[in-house]
């Protein structure tokens, strides 16, 4: 079974993604901070396929939090989930496969997920 | 999250916006202003109190706290960097801060309640600082970051309506000064004896200014003594010295170096002190002069404070005005000279003095008026009148602007022989005062048609010698008695010729030492000669007519420069506006995003997991449409925040606008809407920003369209190169549809501004940032209500591609 962190500093965001992701058939870990996101990618670097990463959190932001990632695993693909289309025009300067506007429609960031993981 | 204000912060609603700006665009003076805003602000963000300082004189001065009347306010001053307020000021953004009670804090100076939590915001503009606005709180207090945008919106609104209260008051001051002027030169005018007039002068000099007192100094002819003529304001015992030497004292050394002179500390200087007999804080004196040469000085003292009794400094504006009082001054003294002069030598004509009080009468009735036109009707028709000076026909020619022509101003009398009869026969001077005579006498010139107005008014001669006796009567700046002149061959003084101007005078108006114009007479109906008596009298008349249309001339430069300023201040609010409300925006729809991801993300589950034909499913439905139409408004929010900085490259406007329509194509044929293009190929290719031109296009088209979603009708479009000197490209995006209400046209660019059900009113506005702020061009709307709207867009020549030509410096 595939299995994708999310990294989101909203509970609410969190569970909606988590019971949707699982419906689909996914495994789902959950992290309030990037720091605990990163202890759990550090427990077990292999078992991870996708993470998907709020980038305005308090404490460590998403952009520390990304490269911290790709220092664990360079090839584990993270999408960028955020409230703010302003970022999505330096996106391309980073090293994250994907950026998506949050919306309460998730089927483009699930069609996103599989074109990652199939 | 317990604190009460802090309980709700996306419960900032934009209502409280509205709020806001009604206070700030009230006009009123700035401390009613500043007292009304911490009110405000302390009830919209729930804090105890609330204050401001204003920087002024490199500190922060505290000018208002919430309840406190402003009599009872503690003077409180805070350097830059000190404290909380000072470190806002310093930095140029909000320091909150929370104070414990043993921080020495400049606060408890003027707070009567202790102060536990204190935000502090900067108001600025364009970098530089105004002021610091607070906030106080006694208890803990966290501000989110949508609640110091808000404050900073707040601070930046304030500034834009403290700079308009400024402005207000600095035009009524330009206006004082005019008002005084027009006094100054309406007394020296009436008044021919010399003494009186000097007492008149400093009377009104001190009055104005409100100065204690105001000192008059002669310049002794053949001599290097200044005499004290007049002094107003001061106890009758005190004696100043009577002569003073040029180049000793204020005085002295203004009449030498004949510059005008301010200071606002002259407490200690002896010599002014002795100059006028008693102590004084602060003086200005300028030098009167008449044609660069000194007649004297005049010095007012003591500025105060009409309210108070308090002295307060002079400033600049007071220089100009004492400056400009000084220079009426002489003139009136000159002309009260040449008039003791006129009466000594003429003591026998009887009929000259009836000229002189002619000449008083002309003279008051021009400084009744400050239009110019009208100055020079008056003028013409008093040369031209039996009951005035009686010449049959008189032209004015003024210099234009930049010093290179005589223009045509205005003529009076006929051009032939019948006409001159008309126009003698159709007034009767029977029993009527010489303004109503000039009065009627004008109009009739006016209404009869005559040609000579016609041609002079078409006339432009050169300010060369070689083009005649005009031209000469202005440069050399002395007057001409023509004989059976005839003008060069091709000269532009030729149409004199034309209109049987054989035997005339021509004399130079003189203002402030330069040549302003030229009047031309001559009696070509009954041939009586011009004697030399009735040229210098005509002179004399010419130096009044000159100040009397370089007051006009001030007062019309003074009413353009005002509403330039007005102008731009509007359009400075405008974008100032738009920029601070789009950041505050922005702060709002980011933080309402997230909870609505998760509010609509479950009703969607719910939705799904549910009986369709439920109820429960039905209500999940219209929480899931809702929520999608809030996100739709937030995104179109952002996308109006986010229109930012312009990428330009080459863009094929046609067809970007091919495209748009191509999107609506259905909804036009739905709605019966027919299109129809006028495109020039000049404005095809344009460097601008692709993706926000086709926003720019997708809303005016969408707009356009929709007026006449039930009505139908017609959509046309036009592109087309400006020729003119405006250059650049012109757009019209014009519709047959319902049209706008005229009140809500002045509002159309606001954000958030909207007549339709459905519309986040930021579509227009959207288009005004990206035509005016991204690219520099212009955007107006025309509408009638009933009959359609057009908008014109206006893009600058820099954004048109040349061949050849770089692109444009980046915005």
């Amino acid at each position: 079974m595939k299995k994708i962190l999310i990294i989101d500093d909203d509970q609410s965001i969190r569970e909606f993604f988590k019971d949707e992701l699982e419906e689909d058939g996914y495994a789902v870990a959950l992290a309030a901070t990037g720091q605990e996101g990163l202890e759990q990618l550090d427990a077990d670097p292999a078992g991870f396929h996708l993470v998907m990463l709020d980038i305005k959190m308090p404490g460590m932001g998403g952009l520390e939090v990304l490269s911290r990632i790709k220092e664990l695993r360079r090839d584990l693909p993270v999408i960028l989930v955020s409230a703010y289309d302003t970022y999505k025009m330096d996106f391309s300067s980073w090293a994250a496969e994907d950026y998506i506007i949050k919306s309460s429609d998730i089927r483009e960031l699930k069609e996103k997920i599989r074109r990652y993981i199939s | 999250m317990d604190e009460p204000g802090n309980r709700d912060p996306h419960g900032v609603r934009f209502d409280l916006i509205t709020e806001v700006g009604r206070v700030l665009q009230s006009a009123r003076s700035v401390e009613q202003i500043l007292h009304d805003i911490v009110d405000l602000v302390a009830g919209l963000m729930k804090v105890d109190g609330s204050s401001i300082f204003l920087y002024e004189d490199g500190a922060l001065k505290l000018k208002v706290y919430k309840g406190v009347e402003e009599e009872s306010l503690e003077p409180v001053s805070v350097e830059l960097g000190e404290g909380a307020v000072g470190e806002a000021a310093l930095r140029g953004r909000p320091v909150a801060v929370l104070l414990d009670e043993s921080a020495p804090s400049f606060i408890s100076q003027y707070c009567p309640e202790p102060v536990h939590s204190l935000l502090c915001v900067p108001m600025l503009e364009d970098d530089s600082l105004i002021g610091v606005l607070n906030l106080h709180h006694h208890g803990d207090r966290q501000y989110s970051d949508v609640e110091q945008g808000f404050a900073s919106f707040i601070a930046s609104q304030l500034v834009g309506a403290i700079r308009n209260a400024q402005l207000q008051e600095e035009i009524l001051r330009g206006l004082r000064d005019m008002a005084t002027l027009h006094r100054v030169s309406q007394i020296v005018s009436s008044v021919l004896d010399e003494d009186m007039l000097l007492d008149l002068i400093a009377q009104t000099a001190a009055e104005h200014l409100h100065a204690r007192g105001c000192a008059l100094r002669m310049l002794v002819p053949m001599t290097d003594q200044l005499e004290l003529r007049s002094i107003f304001g001061f106890d009758p015992q005190i004696s100043p010295p009577k002569y003073i030497r040029v180049g000793y004292g204020i005085a002295g050394k203004v009449a030498l170096e004949m510059r005008p002179f301010v200071s606002n500390d002259v407490e200690h200087d002896e010599t002014i002190a002795g100059e006028v007999g008693i102590p004084l804080k602060s003086s200005i004196c300028v030098p009167m002069l008449v044609k660069g040469r000194l007649i004297g000085t005049i010095g007012v003292f003591d500025r105060t404070d009409p309210d108070t009794g308090r002295i307060v400094p002079f400033d600049e504006s007071d220089v100009g005005l004492v400056a400009s009082i000084g220079a009426q001054a002489a003139m009136a003294i000159e002309n009260a000279n040449l008039f003791d002069e006129a009466r000594r030598l003429s003591a026998d004509k009887e009929l000259r003095i009836k000229e002189l009080s002619l000449l008083l009468e002309i003279t008051n009735m021009m400084r009744s008026t400050l239009d110019l036109e009208e100055i020079l009707y008056i003028i013409l028709t008093s040369v031209t009148m039996g009951q005035g000076l009686g010449f049959n026909r008189a032209c004015l020619f003024l210099v234009d602007e930049n010093k290179a022509f005589l223009r045509g101003a205005m003529a009076v009398g006929p051009a032939t022989a019948e006409e001159a009869q008309q126009s003698w026969n159709a007034i009767d001077p029977e029993g009527k005062t010489l303004a109503e005579l000039v009065t009627e006498y004008g109009r009739y010139n006016m209404s009869a048609g005559f040609n000579t107005d016609k041609r002079i008014r078409e006339t432009r001669i050169p300010l060369d010698p070689e083009k005649g006796v005009v031209a000469r009567t202005a440069l050399e700046r002395r007057s001409f008695h023509a004989v059976h002149y005839s003008s060069p061959e091709g000269s532009e003084e030729t149409v004199l010729h034309e209109l049987n101007f054989t035997i005339f005078a021509s004399i130079p108006i003189v203002a402030k030492d330069t040549v302003i114009g030229v009047i031309v007479v001559d009696n070509f109906v009954t041939g009586e000669p011009i004697t030399d008596d009735l040229m210098n009298f005509l002179q004399l008349f010419a130096n009044q007519a000159a100040s009397a249309i370089e007051m006009a001339r001030v007062y019309q430069n003074l009413e353009e420069t005002n509403k330039r300023l007005i102008d731009a201040r509007d359009l400075l609010v405008r974008t100032k506006t738009l920029a601070t409300l789009g950041e505050f925006s922005a702060g709002v729809a980011h933080e309402l995003r997230n909870p609505l991801v998760s509010i609509g993300g479950f009703a969607r589950r719910l939705m799904r997991m549910l009986d369709a034909d439920a109820k429960e499913a039905k209500y999940a439905r219209i929480i899931t449409t809702e929520v999608e139409n809030l996100e739709r408004i937030l995104s179109q929010i952002l996308e109006f925040v986010s229109g930012g900085r312009p990428v330009r490259k080459q863009v094929d406007v046609f067809l970007l606008l091919e495209q748009v329509f191509e999107l609506f194509r259905e909804q036009m044929h739905r709605a019966g809407v027919v299109l129809s293009t006028d495109f020039e190929e000049e404005a095809r290719m344009l460097w601008a920003d692709e993706v926000q031109l086709r926003q720019l296009f997708i809303n005016l088209v969408k707009n356009a369209i929709e007026a006449m979603d039930e009505t139908g009708g017609a959509l046309t479009v036009k592109a087309i190169r400006m020729r003119d000197e405006t250059g650049g490209v012109g757009l019209e995006i014009r519709d047959t549809g319902c049209g706008i209400d005229q009140e809500d046209l002045e509002r159309i660019f606001d954000p958030f501004f909207s007549r339709k059900a459905a519309g986040t009113g930021l579509g227009l506005s959207m288009c005004s940032r990206i035509v005016e702020s991204n690219h520099g061009g212009r955007i107006f709307i025309e509408s009638a209500r009933g009959e359609g709207t057009a908008v014109l867009v206006w893009l600058p020549e820099e954004t048109v591609v040349k061949p050849d030509a770089a692109p444009p410096d980046p915005i």
